[in-house]
């Protein structure tokens, strides 16, 4: 037995390192290329934020599933994605993937490309420029993506409803928890739930801006 | 001249521009100049290997580093070019230490940091070692992308208007101390600017561009006394562009007939010596061809109100507008349907008690006009 807000958390947790793993490598790949490939990416990764997350859930629901090839193979390598926590944290994954990527994007894009340029002529290869250069110079944006990407994963619902379903103790996350006691009638229960997941987002979001300051009170000086 | 360590000729073709450049450099301080939009920073970004060129060939200290025909494209990281963008693109999250080793991550970590104090001494950042980019002055700043170029030991160095963030009271200082380095180091630096002030306290060879070519390149003096194109005698400060016909030549004078007044131009020594031009050949000079000639602003007197004008070389203006430009005033004078520049310092205007409108007697000195020998 887990309880809905660790349950909550853990996914959260889990989903936003996946997004920001993922996140930060796709950003990087469409900051700099142009073409089909990077368009198609592009359009692929943003799809969560035009579909209703009920579609996106039952998309996954049937990729995932036993039925499809690629269930198949997951299922014989003995990762079971269907109703399970694990499904959860895919699901929050893709839904605060997009998120990372715009935010993380539209750092890189602001770093000046001289620098870039230089660090090439100074015999540094692509993957050691972007990791000593551009990402310190982008963390900023990484870190509003981050934030964003936990607040989404934090809330998400229908998708996860979807794959993971609603198994008290295994899979119900505090908003379908919630969900779960109003449609008990249990409003007690609701309000605790609710306020539960307001202050635990509220102490998040500030946790975040205080350490984002502290870093950014050394960065801001930096620039001089 | 010392043999040829650099040699580059390519075409990079742009929408609406082709950059077709082709030069040669000694281990010497070379500037490259030209207008804005003339294709310099392109040409440095392509020799540093940023840029990709259509076709051509670039090669230093015998070793081609590009080749369109061989299929040879050595990227920025193995030409061995060491490249200071304008504004220097220092790493502002990194120390200046820092970023004086960037390039070094390849040599062992005792070298690296000999290396660095080496040259935070040679540049005298000792005391900035473990500053931010942004705390320090534009001079500091410059040193400090120089020091990071300069760390890998480079066969070349390309500099991309390296004083344009500079104080202009810290210029003259700063040019002295390239020039050292240029000496110390022993390799070309090619060195982009557009300011004929820094082209000339600066370059040992001087390449003039234009429109994505190389107009005329050989050594500073070469180049701003004997300008080959009407381009290059303007850019080199020739603003004066007269067309001429050849009237007679005695072998020590040349006489011309510009519109109405006759000119006499002499065959000096101290000058550019019209027969030793690329009108090398006589014929050029008979009597009823035309002649392309340059004259400087600042090479033209204005004679004071009254004077005679029956003098050699004398023609009268009329004084269209007046332009002060600090120490100097730019006067612009009306004559044969052409305006003639004439740049005099401040204190002379004041004697001259010009105004706009009047007439004057201007005077050149027959030393002072030069043959332009290619129209082209």
């Amino acid at each position: 037995m887990v309880s809905p807000l660790l349950l909550s958390l853990r996914v959260a947790g889990l989903a936003t390192l996946f997004a920001v793993v993922f996140g930060i490598a796709i950003a990087a790949l469409l900051a700099r290329r142009r073409g089909v490939v990077a368009n198609i990416t592009d359009a692929t990764v943003n799809l969560p934020l035009v579909l209703p997350p009920t579609v996106l859930g039952y998309y996954l629901l049937v990729l995932l599933g036993a039925q499809s090839p690629l269930g198949a193979w997951l299922e014989s390598i003995g990762i079971d994605l269907v109703f399970t926590w694990q499904g959860a944290v895919v699901a929050a994954t893709i839904v605060a993937l997009p998120l990372v990527v715009g935010s993380t994007r539209a750092a890189i894009e602001t770093v000046d490309p001289d620098l870039r340029d230089v660090a090439r002529t100074l015999g540094r290869s692509d993957a050691a420029i972007f990791l000593t250069v551009v990402l310190p110079l982008a963390w900023r944006g990484l870190l509003a993506g981050g934030m964003l990407a936990f607040a989404r994963a934090l809330g998400e619902f229908g998708a996860t409803l979807m794959i993971a379903g609603n198994i008290p103790g295994r899979t119900q996350t505090l908003p379908i928890a919630i969900y779960d006691s109003v449609q008990a009638g249990d409003q007690a229960s609701a309000n605790r739930q609710a306020l539960l997941l307001t202050v635990t987002a509220i102490a998040l979001l500030v946790g975040i801006r205080y350490l984002g300051r502290l870093l950014g009170g050394r960065s801001a000086r930096d620039r001089g | 001249m010392t043999e040829a360590n650099f040699r580059a000729s390519f075409r990079l073709h742009l929408p609406d521009f082709t950059l077709a450049p082709e030069f040669e450099l000694a281990a010497e301080m070379a500037v490259l100049f030209g207008a804005s939009g003339a294709g310099k920073s392109l040409t440095l970004r392509t020799l540093a290997g940023l840029v990709k060129p259509d076709e051509g060939t670039i090669r230093l200290n015998g070793h081609t580093i590009f080749d369109s025909e061989q299929e040879i494209d050595l990227a920025p990281q193995d030409r061995g070019i060491g490249y200071v963008p304008q504004h220097y693109a220092l790493f502002p999250h990194q120390s200046i230490s820092k970023n004086i080793a960037f390039g070094l991550h390849n040599v062992s970590s005792a070298e690296r940091e000999a290396r660095v104090a080496e040259l935070l001494a040679r540049m005298r950042l000792e005391p900035l070692a473990d500053r931010k980019p942004g705390e320090v002055s534009g001079g500091q700043q410059q040193r400090t992308a120089l020091a990071r170029a300069l760390a890998r030991r480079p066969n070349m160095l390309l500099m991309d208007e390296p004083f344009a963030a500079v104080e202009e009271d810290l210029r003259a200082h700063l040019r002295e101390e390239l020039l050292k380095i240029q000496k110390e180091f022993a390799i070309p630096v090619l060195l982009v600017t557009h300011s004929r002030a820094e082209a000339y306290t600066l370059a040992e060879r001087l390449i003039v561009i234009s429109e994505g070519e190389v107009v005329q390149s050989g050594s500073r003096d070469e180049v701003f006394r004997r300008p080959r194109t009407p381009t290059v005698a303007r850019l080199m400060g020739m603003a004066n562009i007269l067309e001429a016909t050849v009237v007679d030549d005695s072998g020590s004078e040349l006489v011309v007939d510009w519109g109405a007044y006759r000119l006499t131009i002499a065959n000096s020594k101290s000058r550019a010596r019209y027969d030793s031009l690329a009108i090398a050949n006589p014929e050029s000079r008979t009597s009823g061809n035309s002649l392309t000639l340059g004259i400087r602003p600042e090479e033209i007197h204005i004679a004071h109100d009254g004077a005679d004008i029956s003098l050699a070389n004398s023609f009268p203006a009329r004084l269209v507008k007046d332009e002060p430009q600090g120490a100097d005033h730019l006067l612009q004078f009306e004559i044969n349907d052409q305006r003639l520049d004439v740049r005099v310092p401040h204190p002379e205007f004041m004697k001259l008690e010009l105004a706009t409108g009047q007439e004057r007697t201007l005077t050149v000195d027959s030393e002072s006009i030069h043959i332009v020998p290619d129209t082209a």
